[in-house]
């Protein structure tokens, strides 16, 4: 059965090469926080947020990072933000009914959606301000959190990319892709984070929260690393190639169908299968021995 | 307040661990399967002196299927005068029925239907009244939808030439891939399912699952733990469980491919995946116990497989409550740290069922030869979603849990191109 070798490339590409990456990428975070706050400054005043780009250091060990995001603040939601957001959760869960068939997953994700946006609705009725959160300390956390992950990262790619039998340059590649991705999403994702609650009040911070933070990074993670695992390596398992059907269900062309049992042998009884084998090993029997004479 | 938020966070603890276990399980297998030396028992053998086989074709409303079962069935090479091919009918109510005596017609002595209208509904007991009546020594078992290859019946019996070996399984292969997302997906978890998890489970002398659908018996190894238990929801889980207690080696066979009809509709899906969910609890709720207090019969790490692998469709449920807990926990002003979210987020991308994540997913593709569609990878998050909602409706149902729940047939629909109303010899050359 098809399987790989453990080598010293192996483990290699398995401890050393993200080591390498981390190291670098850390080399590198100041001059991306440079550049996230050029970002961040250039696109403040077109999206309206009010303040400044302020910066929040990040200590790792001895070592800081100087993390940039938006001072801007949001606000308590009014009631009519809660009764547009009443109405959207009750949009959302009720279209998810009318989506069936092969529409049925995007259904139940409407409906994971308006159960999150369901507790933010009921706390935000309920409860009596202030937040426990404001909008700038979310967005610093939120871009702190990116910048581990990001630094972490290339140790994910290792252990579940680097253990196939790619070339190395691919493997950089997966690396570099990744932590590329990432470095211009993060930035963009707290901006977009930021621009919604300013807008949209508190009341969207949970939905982004826990829908559209860490859990839209590891699927990223996952479609780069859908992409990437669907390269062609060259190597042992690249050697296969066991395509499995993909017609429509019927039954597999060029198979001989059966051939039914003789009409004259079901006739003598349910056996006679059975008693007319018998009979052919009989005869092959007897010519065998010589004992059947000849004509 | 305090009390809750305390609570949360224990809870979120508790499920972060729960889910960091089964990742890690699951990675661990994946590595055994790319990089371990793989256990294959005698599935090379070719001539020997065959023991007598039975092959049990359970059906209930099978018209559009059955044919092309039966007809793969006789053309394997296992030897005729030591095979019996049994479809056993269990109520049908369409035209199953007189296909199998057509068939019996057509191949006397050969197929020998077992018609059944009443007793106890349900596969295993259907399959039990079936094999009371046959003392053969050892009993295969397909779906009415399965078409085994030629040489799939000998690499199924080979295992037992080992006297320790109480059943065996082979591998399923999706045989409508292409049809639509769901088939893609229900493929690729397949994939992860058998090539990589039963083959890991196999190589590790864990505990590989009988799957009931592509497999068998040995007679005197079901007789020596009772038989089928005829009130099971998932009697091949079931028997898995027992034989393994009863310290029979249950045996995973991955070059013995059979191919199968995935459900093609979200709706048969989700039929399909809260049965085994109700199934698999039932046999948690029987058997775990019984397996922990075994450890002086079996090794650590096969009971600990044993209960892990009971516990898989309780999963769903735990990763609810975490992501309930990290709900609470960040109304409450204690958002969890990024590690335990991190976690959270990647546990939401194992697919449930087979309950494959998604690099143990990538890597059986990749066995597999099929590189492309690893690239529906982000879309097992769609069928986790729907997954999560059918194992959480099933779990908190009462017949996961209660004893003596009378059962029925609860069959997957099936899509094949009907061929019932063909006559003869269903239109062929």
């Amino acid at each position: 059965m098809i399987g790989l070798e453990i080598s010293w490339t192996l483990l290699v590409d398995l401890f050393v090469l993200p080591m390498m990456f981390a190291v670098a990428m850390f080399a590198l975070l100041d001059p991306l926080m440079g550049a996230w706050r050029e970002f961040f400054n250039a696109i403040r005043e077109p999206l309206g947020l009010p303040g400044v780009v302020s910066t929040r250091v990040f200590e790792v060990g001895p070592l800081g990072v100087a993390i940039p995001y938006f001072t801007a603040g949001s606000f308590w939601p009014e009631p009519r933000d809660l009764q547009t957001g009443w109405l959207v959760t009750v949009v959302l869960f009720a279209v998810s009914f009318f989506l069936k068939d092969r529409w049925l997953p995007f259904g139940y994700l409407l409906r994971f959606l308006s159960a999150i946006q369901l507790t933010a609705q009921l706390w935000f009725t309920f409860a009596a301000p202030p937040f426990t959160y404001d909008l700038a300390s979310y967005t610093a956390g939120l871009l702190i959190c990116g910048v581990v992950i990001l630094v972490l990262s290339p140790f994910l790619v290792a252990f579940t990319f680097h253990i196939f039998d790619f070339l190395l340059w691919q493997k950089v590649a997966m690396g570099t892709l990744l932590l590329a991705h990432l470095s211009v999403l993060l930035p963009l994702q707290a901006a977009v984070h930021t621009w919604v609650i300013h807008r949209a009040s508190l009341l969207a911070m949970p939905m982004l929260f826990l829908v559209f933070g860490v859990l839209l990074d590891v699927f990223v993670y996952v479609a780069l690393y859908g992409w990437g695992m669907s390269w062609r390596s060259g190597g042992v398992l690249d050697a296969v190639e066991r395509r499995p059907p993909t017609m429509p269900a019927r039954y597999p062309e060029g198979r001989p169908r059966p051939t039914p049992t003789p009409q004259s042998v079901r006739a003598i009884t349910p056996i006679g299968s059975q008693i007319i084998r018998a009979l052919g090993y009989g005869s092959m029997l007897v010519r065998r021995l010589g004992l059947g004479g000849r004509p | 307040m305090n009390t809750l938020v305390a609570f949360a966070n224990i809870g979120l603890w508790v499920c972060i661990v729960i889910l960091a276990i089964y990742t890690l399980r699951h990675y661990f297998f994946t590595l055994n399967r790319l990089f371990g030396r793989h256990r294959q028992p005698f599935v090379d053998v070719i001539q020997a002196d065959w023991p007598s086989l039975v092959v049990f074709v359970p059906a209930h409303n099978e018209e559009r299927v059955i044919r092309d079962s039966l007809d793969a069935l006789l053309t394997c090479d296992y030897p005729e005068d030591r095979l019996k091919i049994v479809p056993v009918d269990d109520r049908s109510t369409d035209d199953t029925r007189n296909i199998l005596k057509e068939y019996a017609e057509n191949y006397p002595g050969r197929i020998i239907p077992f018609l059944r209208d009443e007793g106890i509904p349900g596969k295993a007991a259907a399959l039990a009244d079936a094999m009371a009546l046959h003392q053969d020594e050892i009993f295969l078992v397909f779906d009415a939808d399965y078409i085994p290859g030629e040489r799939l019946l000998k690499q199924l019996v080979a295992p037992f030439f080992d006297a320790e070996v109480g059943a065996v399984m082979g591998r399923v292969v999706p045989l409508n891939v292409g049809l639509s997302l769901l088939t893609r997906l229900l493929d690729l978890e397949r994939a992860g399912g058998y090539q990589v998890d039963q083959q890991a489970r196999m190589n590790l002398r864990l505990v590989p699952q009988y799957g009931g659908t592509v497999g068998g018996v040995r007679r005197a190894a079901l007789e020596h733990v009772g038989g089928w238990n005829v009130d099971s929801l998932a009697e091949d889980t079931d028997l898995t469980v027992r034989l393994v207690i009863a310290g029979w080696e249950v045996v995973y066979q991955n070059r013995s491919e059979c191919y199968e009809e995935v459900p093609e509709t979200w709706e048969s899906r989700i039929r399909q995946i809260k049965r085994w969910a109700k199934g698999h609890n039932q046999a948690l709720r029987r058997y775990v116990a019984a397996l922990l207090t075994n450890r002086s019969r079996l090794p650590l790490a096969q009971v600990l497989d044993g209960a892990l692998l009971l516990g898989v469709f309780v999963v769903p449920l735990v990763l609810a409550v975490g992501w309930l807990c990290t709900i609470i926990l960040f109304f409450a002003g204690y958002p969890p740290e990024w590690g335990r979210f991190t976690v959270l987020a990647i546990s939401s991308f194992n697919t449930v069922g087979n309950f494959a994540a998604f690099f143990q997913v990538a890597a059986a593709s990749r066995l597999d030869g099929s590189r492309e569609r690893i690239r529906m990878l982000p879309f097992l998050f769609l069928g986790f979603l729907v997954s999560t909602f059918a194992v959480g409706r099933a779990s908190l149902s009462r017949a996961s849990w209660l004893r003596g729940r009378p059962v029925q047939w609860q069959k997957t629909e099936r899509h094949r191109e009907g061929r019932a109303n063909v006559g003869g010899n269903g239109g062929r050359a």
